[in-house]
């Protein structure tokens, strides 16, 4: 078997015309200074790359290019088949299509299923130290830029311990904390930190009328300490964020732009889907202490109002929605009422 | 018998065998730069000899003294899209861990594709070094991730760790991409000058905000300059001879640029601020704003950066040489311009199925737009003992997004 090569000798650039023979489970290779050989088992050959030629290195650093064909197949023998089976792959336009449509079934099964499973068994083998190492971080950090302390007096304050703990008692939830914190930036809010921590707002206290709506919201968000929630949400967006940067690692600079929409739809999503299911822990525990839905529905309300810029056009937008980390609240009112009905 | 069929316009160069080229006076197209010409003998060589004449010719040494040899990319992105598909799914099933395999098969798809004076370049590196390199800097990805969530204080000392490991990693990331690059059978080299790294991209990037930005073009100057006069080519080391004075030259005109942009938002916004006004109901100005922005300002900062760079890219290659052999780079900014903002837009339609055809596009015109005015041949080059060296440094400044400007 014979094949003209170009070929260099690994110790200088120029570039010489030769004439390879394989022969005798040898490979020769004839120029005009002289004859070499090496034999068949010391020669490498580089995989095989869309229509690129084909580099064969040669064991003294030279090498050959020659255009893919009969002779190079011969000289790589049966060295790593993994190699051709996946050049035979990119190389089929049908076969690509088919890898397109694995990689988009892939993608979603991977967001949908696979990251917030992955996040959900990261979350609860967290030891509990750890989390309210955290939480008590966290809490420092807003103590140091949205909040002021408290002005409710000490005896609302023991009212809504009182409630806090009772609910925390029949959700089976220990080690859950209750922080009164005054946010004239946040407004009114209730919050639930990691570890257990959670934070309601003097401006929130103001807004509720009566202990049943009071209990409704203290139970969404012991819902999302029950759920580990704060810490899924934390390991969800660094999953995801690494599903994302993997698939958008061959972008430019400037195209990557594009890439963060997806990841900001991706976390908005991970954050309702987590509201609606503290939502849903709420009003199982209003429903199971014989409790209506309906103060819970009041305040979320009240709350949607309080969160308002003060217009005469006032309706969410499309939009607004979207991107809202939250479920429209209209949305979440006619959950409640469902499962009622 | 093959032919080689080569293109007046842009020396393009084709292989056929003889039996299927058409006859002398026939028309061709040059799948290159679409330049017609007519077949003549003049511009088919052929190239296998007789059988029995002596076949074996080392390169003639008698080239024209001096001559422009383009850089040409030969890679179509029908064939990208099967590699890129292929990659992006088995990066995803095996969880990043085939992203070594991915990126050797990406890198020698779009270096065996460039070629100068008909030979390509390689990119040898081994994926298995690369991925002990994959698996450290995923493992302080997730460290910082995780700690930065919680705690501002971590993140700032570790941004600040991370500048000062920063030109370590630019170091160690030429010193693996140069040594796995290799042209006719000789690799690059870099040599390892971490003192001026540490200078060129620590000590100025933090004096930069203390000289209120006065001292970033100077910054890049001496980044450049390192990148360049620190690379070699088998035993011949790459010169740099820009001046500061064009580095300042390019950032000045870059900033009347952005002035220029700035102002017209600014004029756009009084603009409908004005009518907004007078248009009550639902004209509010708000509704506008981020069309504006979007429409106006996104593309003209995008101009800015696009100019500064090619700028600063012609220059660094038209000042670079490799012994006495002396670069050419013909970047035009309103090319690069409308390459970009056509890609994003292309790439965003296409929910990213035409990132292939993207990166190949953008590739041809970078690749050929470069030439090198040889002096001589590209024959005379010797080879230097280039030991094998880790792959930490170019995987770390992979996964956390810093882009070291290659020079292939």
């Amino acid at each position: 078997m014979e094949a003209r090569a170009n070929y260099y000798n690994g110790k200088s650039s120029v570039r010489h015309s030769v004439l390879l023979t394989i022969r005798d489970d040898s490979l020769y290779l004839s120029g005009p200074q002289g004859q070499c050989s090496w034999p068949l088992d010391t020669i490498r050959v580089s995989a095989p790359l869309a229509s690129l030629d084909r580099t064969v290195y040669l064991p003294d650093g030279g090498n050959c290019e020659l255009p893919d064909g009969a002779f190079v197949r011969h000289l790589e023998g049966n060295e790593d088949s993994s190699q051709r089976v996946l050049h035979r792959w990119e190389n089929s336009l049908k076969l690509a299509f088919v890898a397109l449509l694995l990689t988009v079934g892939v993608v979603w099964g991977f967001i949908q299923y696979g990251v917030p499973l992955m996040a959900e068994t990261a979350a609860h083998a967290l030891p509990p130290a750890t989390e309210e190492v955290l939480g008590r971080e966290s809490l420092a950090l807003l103590d140091g830029s949205l909040f002021v302390p408290s002005t409710l007096p000490e005896t609302r304050q023991a009212e809504i311990q009182t409630i806090f703990d009772r609910v925390c008692a029949s959700l089976e939830e220990q080690g859950c904390a209750l922080a009164f914190r005054s946010s004239p930036q946040m407004g009114a809010n209730a919050l639930a930190l990691p570890g257990g921590l959670v934070v309601v707002t003097d401006q929130f206290v103001a807004l509720v009328d009566n202990e049943q709506e009071l209990t409704a919201v203290l139970a969404h968000e012991i819902g999302h300490v029950k759920g580990r929630h704060i810490m899924r949400r934390i390991f969800q967006n660094m999953g995801a964020g690494l599903v994302v940067a993997t698939l958008t690692g061959d972008l430019t600079s400037v195209s990557a732009l594009a890439a963060t929409l997806p990841a900001v739809l991706v976390e908005t999503k991970f954050s309702r889907d987590m509201e609606r299911e503290a939502d849903d822990i709420a009003a199982a525990y209003l429903r199971s202490q014989g409790l209506s839905t309906a103060p819970f529905i009041a305040i979320l309300e009240k709350l949607h109002r309080s969160h308002q810029n003060p217009g005469p056009d006032s309706s969410e937008s499309g939009w607004s929605d979207y991107l809202s980390t939250h479920p429209g609240t209209q949305e979440r009112i006619v959950r409640m009422q469902e499962p009622a009905e | 018998m093959s032919v080689i069929i080569r293109c007046p316009q842009c020396q393009f160069t084709k292989t056929m065998p003889s039996e299927r080229v058409p006859a002398a006076g026939t028309r061709a197209k040059c799948p290159q730069c679409s330049h017609v010409f007519l077949l003549s003998t003049d511009t088919a060589h052929q190239t296998a000899a007789p059988p029995n004449a002596p076949p074996l010719q080392p390169e003639s040494g008698k080239t024209p003294a001096d001559r422009l040899v383009p850089f040409q990319f030969h890679g179509t992105a029908r064939e990208y899209f099967g590699i890129w598909i292929v990659n992006t799914l088995l990066k995803i099933v095996t969880l990043g861990i085939y992203s070594p395999w991915a990126k050797v098969r990406k890198r020698r798809f779009f270096y065996a594709n460039s070629r100068v004076d008909n030979t390509s370049f390689d990119y040898l590196a081994d994926p298995l070094v690369l991925l002990k390199g994959w698996v450290l800097g995923a493992g302080l990805f997730i460290a910082y991730t995780l700690g930065s969530n919680f705690s501002p204080l971590f993140g700032n000392v570790a941004g600040l760790l991370f500048l000062l490991v920063l030109p370590w990693l630019v170091v160690r990331s030429r010193l693996f991409n140069t040594r796995n690059t290799a042209y006719r059978s000789l690799r690059f080299n870099f040599k390892p000058a971490y003192r001026e790294a540490y200078a060129a991209y620590a000590w100025l990037p933090l004096l930069a905000p203390l000289t209120l930005g006065m001292i970033v073009p100077y910054m890049y100057w001496r980044q450049k300059r390192f990148l360049v006069e620190n690379a070699r080519f088998g035993q011949t080391p790459f010169s740099f001879g820009a001046g500061v004075s064009d580095f300042y030259i390019i950032a000045m005109k870059s900033s009347g640029l952005a002035l220029l942009v700035f102002a017209a938002t600014f004029s756009l916004f009084g603009v409908f601020g004005g009518l907004g006004a007078m248009a009550a109901g639902p004209f509010q100005v708000g509704t506008f704003l981020p069309f504006l922005l979007l429409l106006v300002a996104m593309p003209g900062y995008l101009l800015v950066y696009i100019y500064f760079q090619t700028r600063i890219f012609n220059l660094t290659f038209n000042a670079t040489r490799l012994g006495s052999h002396r670069f050419v780079s013909r970047l035009r900014v309103r090319d690069l311009f409308w390459l970009f903002l056509s890609n994003a837009l292309a790439i965003t339609a296409s929910c990213g199925l035409l990132i292939p055809w993207a990166a190949v596009r953008l590739a041809r015109y970078r690749v050929s737009h470069l030439a090198l005015n040889l002096q001589g041949s590209l024959g005379d080059f010797l080879a230097a003992s280039t030991p094998e060296v880790d792959a930490a440094g170019e995987e770390i400044g992979d996964i956390f997004d810093i882009d070291i400007e290659i020079a292939f």
